[in-house]
């Protein structure tokens, strides 16, 4: 089944509308969107509310629903 | 099984929009380079860089001096917005978020079990916010970018509007950064004082700031 849910860019604000099966994995999301923006997918992690989505897990596995929206949000690094 | 596929994306418009003008001030911090250049950009009419309310410069400012006697650095990111103003974009941090983290004197991430903090810190903020850029402090070591922070910036906040905020809690400096065509320069910034704070009289957590009053022209 395919569904359509909204990511969010946390830096700038701007959210893409994205098509995909219930049994896509979450690292395929934050590839996705990485890539859309063109940033490294290793540098961000994909939050639903408060909660981290991470990795292989798919879409049925955190609960995902039509309609929902994530954030990308980076990871930083300072030194 | 199909990749998932982008059908639309929505831009947030940088919309046109007079800056903060009520109590700005320089930081207590800046360095004598970095105060001329913030009553230069004064002069002008601006706008700035970045405008930083009292409430983002607090947080900022007490999370680095807690850690200061331990030598670890802090980070956290810039809640905020951007608009332009007179064809310049310029961001307001209206808010900061942070968590715990794995910090070192030298070296600072988010502890990755931390983030549900984090979010909820974002959450709280209460407005659609932007992350308009981060800061870290560089407890005395100065205040500029390391080739560390450089590629965080290269990598995640390289808008025209996205700042690099870092602070010495020991050495008392603080300076803003932004990219520039191969490297980065030090960018203007000012703190200001919400009107809806002003307004409720949120007179006493300025003087305990103990920022300097407004520079006349």
């Amino acid at each position: 089944m395919v569904v359509r849910i909204k990511v969010k860019n946390a830096e700038t604000g701007a959210t893409v509308e994205m098509e995909l099966e219930m049994e896509n994995t979450i690292d395929e999301v934050i590839e996705s969107a990485a890539t859309f923006w063109s940033k490294d997918m290793g540098a961000y992690v994909l939050r639903k509310g408060k909660k981290v989505l991470r990795g292989g897990s798919n879409l049925n596995d955190v609960g995902i629903r039509a309609d929902d929206v994530l954030e990308l949000i980076p990871d930083p690094e300072g030194g | 099984m199909a990749r998932p596929k982008i059908v639309k994306e929505t831009r947030r418009p940088i919309e046109d929009r007079e800056p903060p003008t009520t109590a700005l001030m320089p930081h207590e911090w800046l360095s004598e380079e970095s105060l001329r250049s913030y009553k230069s950009v004064l002069r002008s009419g601006g706008p700035f860089d970045v405008y930083l309310s009292v409430t983002a410069e607090e947080k900022i400012r007490r999370h680095a001096v807690r850690e200061a006697p331990n030598r670890l650095e802090v980070m956290g990111f810039l809640l905020g917005e951007v608009s332009s103003w007179k064809g310049r974009a310029y961001s307001v941090v209206r808010d900061v978020g942070t968590t715990e983290l794995k910090s070192t004197s030298s070296k600072v991430r988010f502890d990755p079990e931390a983030f549900p903090k984090l979010f909820h810190e974002l959450d709280s903020s209460g407005f659609d916010y932007i992350l308009v850029g981060w800061y870290h402090s560089h407890p005395g070591h100065s205040c500029f970018l390391s080739r560390t922070d450089l590629e965080t910036q290269r990598t995640m906040f390289d808008q025209p509007y996205h700042a690099a905020l870092v602070i010495d809690p020991i050495k008392r400096d603080i300076k803003t950064f932004r990219l520039v065509p191969g490297g980065y320069e030090e960018s203007s910034f000012a703190v200001f004082i919400p009107e809806e704070a002003a307004a409720r009289g949120k007179g006493p957590r300025t003087r305990r700031l103990k920022v300097k009053p407004a520079v006349t022209t």
